[in-house]
């Protein structure tokens, strides 16, 4: 049994990074929107539901408590009902929104082919789909833009590159995910897309290890490490924190904690710390899961009222590194300093 | 000469069964259960509607199709942790079959994986002789691989086979529907059938169930290939209900199996539970459910909650038992 559970401990994580990394399939055209706050009254009397992704994963925990604290601010009830990852859930919080006549919901359900269902079962009221994309019934996207955020830190790994070594480099590794398909492809193809727009083509230097996760990444990357004996200038990138903490862990591991630069994907506070302690960190795509409220609650309150809103409500995602993450992140400052 | 009674282990005597019966092993099932509904029902406002009712049931259907054969499974002293990983590949490939071929071909491929993997674990268990517990974590690892590998990690659509999860006749969802008339034929065949008889003499004294000429690996054989057809047939119902497909839809299946069933009364030693049980056992688990997502409790605390109840319900099982000791 104690292997069962550890085994749907890897299967769950492996979902949990999947829909972490989520924003399945991204319209093409981008519209990036500024955060803002919710007017203090402006929810007054409205009830709106969300479908969470799972409060167990800190993203999910991190979006779930950004949209309680913005609903609450606007005065607005919220119903929050956890997926748990499940689309079977989703499909059971669907059935109760409409049984607590809510006006409006988010939905940040992973399963983005069982949303036809999930659509039918709910209240026929405005969809913001979160990350993941809620067809038929979704009114507005709202999430991460995959390709520019990794871009975002594609570019600025070129940029150290350039100014630090003229863009000279022993090899690219890039732990990836295949679990999360596009995904994957969107936010890897970003980071070399933005290193190559500084330092021109990786070539047959890039090496692609699927290690989306801490315990791979470790693993993994010292096997990397291995075949690269006298590799002093090994760029890594991740899909997420996790896989550089991993990276940074496991080159430590083999005295090796100087020879890799890395980028991530996430920004998110359990790896605030590490981005302002670890010099070789060069930097890191912020998401602020902990701001989604910050247009997921104004924009449906919005559509409740009838008022039009772009299909479109990407996040701005910014470079952060250890020279801005207090300014980015203020809350940073007393965990970290 | 082991003599048999259905829903309560062998204890060899007249009267230690006679003594049992005073307090009905249902009872304190049935008393949570009560409970539990007054207080949602004072305490939400929607609670006592016949949609929420349905949402309960219909929820608890998928889980319980597969706890009927699973309770025989357990009384007879075997397990099959298997059941999720089958239904979610039973879900990939009705959703790829259905797509590409249609809903009959679909439906048979789905019945088909169910018959072949069930006789695979009952080989296993049955004539390798390896135990049911490695046998079906084994299943369970290799299965969710395979129905990762089907669809290629994603998840798939699927459409025009919605009827089998969501259509009403009498305005009752499908799937209750089914999970009530495969309830039925499972509590009859436990208490009236040679066969149901069987099953609690093989998980009460294995050697004296082989004494008394039981056959009792063609049993367990013959619950094994039950488990995996009706897993896969749980997996069709959850897709269709979906209309999707998903590699994650399984996930902790096993588990839920495992809860309602032992919640409901039955021993994971073997020789002890019945069906009316573990349906007891699913309500309770789908009202608490439901309950605390209508009471806006913190998914932290609705875990919290559903793992004290686990405990609770199985510790009242140990408090009848003793006062029933205790007044004789």
């Amino acid at each position: 049994m104690k292997a069962a559970s550890k085994f749907r401990a890897g299967a769950i994580a492996v979902v949990a990074i999947a829909a972490v990394a989520a924003t399945s399939v991204l319209p093409a055209s981008a519209g990036q929107y500024d955060f803002r706050k919710a007017v203090p009254g402006s929810g007054k009397g409205i009830t709106i539901g969300m479908i969470g992704l799972d409060d167990a994963i800190g993203f999910g925990k991190d979006v779930h408590d950004s949209i309680a604290r913005e609903a609450k601010k606007a005065g607005a009830t919220l119903v929050f009902c956890d997926s748990k990852l499940d689309a079977a859930k989703a499909l059971n919080c669907a059935k109760t929104f409409k049984l607590k006549k809510v006006q409006g919901y988010l939905n940040f359900q992973p399963v983005a082919s069982a949303s036809k269902s999930i659509c039918k079962a709910g209240p026929q009221v405005p969809v913001i789909s979160i990350d993941i994309e809620q067809d038929p019934c979704q009114t507005a996207f709202m999430g991460a833009d995959n390709s520019f955020a990794g871009e975002v830190s594609g570019t600025a790994l070129g940029n150290y590159f350039k100014k630090k070594f003229n863009c000279e480099f022993d090899s690219f590794i890039s732990l990836e995910d295949y679990g999360v398909g596009v995904v994957n492809a969107a936010r890897m193809g970003g980071y070399r897309t933005g290193f190559e727009a500084v330092c021109g083509k990786i070539g047959d230097k890039l090496i692609q290890i699927d290690a989306g996760r801490l315990e791979p990444a470790l693993a993994k990357m010292k096997d990397a490490l291995t075949t690269l004996p006298n590799a002093k200038k090994v760029i890594v990138v991740a899909i997420n924190d996790e896989g550089i903490q991993g990276a940074f862990a496991a080159a430590k591991a083999v005295g090796r904690g100087d020879d890799i630069y890395a980028a991530g994907q996430g920004a998110s506070a359990s790896a605030w710390c590490d981005i302002k302690n670890t010099p070789n960190w060069i930097a890191d795509t912020a998401y602020f899961p902990e701001r989604y409220g910050e247009i997921g609650v104004p924009y449906l309150l919005d559509l409740i009222k009838g008022k039009k809103v772009p299909f479109q409500l990407k996040i701005k995602h910014v470079a952060v590194n250890a020279d801005n993450l207090f300014t980015v992140f203020p809350a940073a400052k007393a965990k970290c300093a | 000469m082991v003599k048999l009674r259905a829903g309560s282990k062998v204890q060899g005597s007249e009267d230690e069964a006679k003594k049992r019966r005073k307090i009905p092993d249902t009872a304190p099932l049935i008393g949570v259960l009560i409970l539990m509904m007054v207080y949602f029902a004072f305490a939400s406002e929607y609670f006592f509607q016949v949609e929420n009712f349905k949402n309960v049931l219909a929820n608890a259907a998928v889980t319980g199709i597969v706890c009927i054969p699973s309770t025989f499974l357990i009384i007879a002293g075997q397990i099959d942790l298997s059941v999720g990983s089958a239904a979610a590949v039973s879900g990939m490939m009705l959703a790829q079959v259905v797509n590409a071929h249609g809903v009959v071909l679909g439906l048979t491929s789905v019945l088909l994986f169910g018959l072949v993997f069930g006789v695979f674990n009952g080989f296993l268990v049955t004539v390798v002789g390896v135990n049911s517990l490695i046998t079906t974590l084994g299943g369970l690892g290799f299965l969710y691989g395979v129905a990762l590998l089907i669809g290629n990690g994603q998840t798939v659509g699927m459409d025009n086979f919605e009827w089998l999860g969501v259509a009403q006749p009498l305005n009752i969802p499908l799937p209750i529907v089914i999970f009530a008339t495969l309830a039925a034929l499972g509590a009859i065949t436990l208490r009236y059938t040679k066969f149901g008889r069987s099953i609690y003499a093989i998980g009460s004294n294995p050697n004296a169930a082989r004494v008394v000429g039981i056959r009792s690996n063609r049993i367990i054989f013959q619950t094994f290939v039950l488990s995996a057809v009706a897993s896969s047939f749980a997996g069709a119902v959850l897709t269709s209900q979906l209309s999707a497909g998903s590699p994650n839809s399984g996930l902790g299946l096993e588990l839920q199996v495992v809860t309602a069933i032992v919640l409901g009364g039955a021993s994971l030693a073997g020789g002890r539970g019945s069906i009316f049980g573990t349906v007891l056992g699913l309500l309770i688990v789908g009202v608490l459910n439901n309950g605390l997502i209508l009471l806006d409790v913190p998914t932290f605390w609705q875990r919290i909650a559903q793992g004290l109840m686990l405990i609770l319900a199985v510790s009242f099982d140990s408090i009848r038992a003793k006062l029933n000791n205790t007044r004789s």
